[in-house]
């Protein structure tokens, strides 16, 4: 089976505090701080994955940018979404409010500078099971008014950066609907 | 290549908003150096929602020596000069 070296660029997108920063250490080196430092501008990470297609194994090279999260710093966020291929948009299931900001600011204004390009929904912090305040269908109605460019609406997981729940498979997801973008599935 | 700012900023997030977008376009090319500025600003504490003036002016003589990975300078001297300006009006006007 043929080989093929792709190297595409993805952002992590939402709220200050989210778990942001947790959810790519968690993907990239397995690990999990308590300790919040707020990112300040970008900060890239990244991390090879593969993918089996039908007719080649696809290794993906996954720059990953992680960016700040206060929706104050339209100009870093704008000059960061232009030009990367694909974004992890990020929502805490314990305030409601970082969801609303999602449909409001965050998917909008990406898809307006970087296009339709693959989006895949991580819903954070799910090991607070006491304090969830956002339910699933609150996040596909959401999801519901936002197509990607394949005309599908963004895929979701519920994940935990602490426990490392669905982390892995939601970046791995991303890295799917960026080789079938590509034409390579 | 240096510009002036277009348009000035009426706070000092859209002030520190300007600066740190800079930072962005002007070493994102260079990935690691990118991501070595981005720590190291980070170290200075300063609250990205309400920035201290005196955070942003360690942020500013910071950012005055910020090199791309060819040697040149990220900023010119007459943004570093524009940004100091600012940071004193908007200081004055708080």
């Amino acid at each position: 089976m043929q080989t093929k070296n792709v190297i595409k660029s993805v952002i992590m997108l939402g709220d200050a505090a989210v778990g942001k920063t947790s959810l790519v250490r968690r993907f990239v080196v397995d690990q999990f701080d308590d300790t919040y430092i707020t990112t300040l501008g970008a900060k890239p990470m990244e991390k090879d994955i593969r993918i089996v297609g039908k007719d080649a194994i696809i290794e993906l090279r996954m720059i990953i940018w992680d960016i700040m999260g206060q929706k104050d710093y339209e100009r870093v966020h704008r000059d960061m979404f232009e030009g990367v291929n694909g974004g992890i948009i990020v929502c805490d299931v314990t305030k409601p409010e970082t969801l609303k900001n999602l449909g409001e600011y965050w998917i909008p204004t990406f898809f307006e500078y970087a296009g339709k390009v693959p989006l895949v929904l991580m819903a954070n912090k799910i090991d607070l099971k006491e304090q969830l305040k956002i339910e699933i269908k609150d996040i596909q109605a959401l999801l519901a008014s936002f197509q990607m460019k394949d005309g599908c609406s963004p895929p979701f997981y519920l994940t935990s950066a602490k426990t490392g729940e669905n982390v892995q498979v939601g970046f791995e997801k991303l890295g799917e609907l960026l080789a079938r973008d590509m034409g390579l599935l | 290549m240096a510009k002036k700012m277009k348009r000035q900023p009426e706070t000092l997030v859209e002030l520190m908003d300007i600066i740190l977008s800079r930072v962005c376009r002007g070493l994102k090319s260079s990935r690691h150096l990118l991501a070595d500025a981005c720590t190291e600003m980070e170290g200075f504490g300063i609250d990205p929602d309400a920035p201290e003036p005196e955070k942003l002016e360690i942020l500013i003589n910071y950012v005055e020596n910020l090199r791309d990975e060819d040697g040149n300078m990220v900023f010119s001297a007459v943004e570093i000069q524009e940004y100091r300006t600012q940071l004193r009006k908007l200081t004055r006007r708080k």
